[in-house]
């Protein structure tokens, strides 16, 4: 995962600790019934799901972010030529109108 | 006293920020556009950097100017995380000002800013139009 970890740093890193310390303390809760125990286990494995969707979007969004980036340079590019492209042709008609 | 820890100072790239790290005056930058390709190689070290002041910070005034042209998703997760760790350290006493640099004309950016600071209870944010900023 290269947009989210690099050498031991985690974008996600509160959120990685916090189902660390969930896990344990649902492994705190075993001696709990088995419907408690229930409602912990759904929570911890939402949050763990909602974690893992927050990574995915990111991920998404980067990649569609990117890609608006390289449009907007390569507008920029289109527009300072079409510009010089223009600067050109009033050059030409002024010359023309001389002549 | 603290240590004075060696700055920090990484130069723009075309995908990534300015970073100026200037630890003893407590001046902290970064400024430019950021959609790295891989934002933890990027931001891994500068948070590293941050979190060790910031350690070693206490009753000091630091100041953080953020002055972003664009960022993408994981760029705003990286500053969501530094904003996070700077209102920490105003909670225990380190007086902490942001301040939030964006374009007279660029709404979006400040929009940014004004949701950024939302959740922030502790420090000081600044929305600062560039056109009157050093």
């Amino acid at each position: 995962m290269a947009a989210t970890r690099e050498a031991g740093f985690s974008l996600f890193d509160a959120e990685e600790r916090i189902l660390g310390l969930a896990e344990n303390l649902r492994r705190r809760l075993d001696d709990l019934p088995a419907d408690l125990r229930g409602d912990a286990d759904q929570l911890i494995e939402a949050y763990r799901r909602s974690v893992r969707e927050q990574r995915q979007l990111v991920k998404v969004s980067d990649r569609l972010q990117g890609q608006l980036a390289t449009v907007n340079q390569e507008l920029a590019r289109r527009k300072a030529e079409a510009e010089e492209a223009l600067d050109r042709l009033k050059e030409a008609q002024e010359t023309l109108v001389q002549a | 006293m603290s240590p004075v820890m060696e700055n920090l100072t990484i130069p723009a790239t075309e995908r990534s920020p300015a970073v100026e790290f200037d630890f003893a005056a407590g001046r902290l930058s970064l400024k430019g556009e950021s959609y790295p390709e891989d934002a933890s190689a990027v931001y891994g070290p500068i948070f590293q950097a941050l979190e060790a002041f910031l350690a070693t910070a206490t009753e000091r005034t630091v100041r953080f100017d953020f002055e972003m042209i664009y960022f993408n998703s994981s760029s705003a997760k990286a500053l969501m995380n530094m904003f996070l760790r700077l209102d920490r350290a105003a909670a225990a006493g380190v007086t902490v000002v942001v301040n939030w640099v964006s374009a007279a004309d660029d709404e979006t950016m400040r929009e940014f800013g004004e949701d950024f600071s939302e959740d922030l209870d502790h420090l000081t944010f600044n929305l600062v139009e560039s056109a009157g900023a050093d």
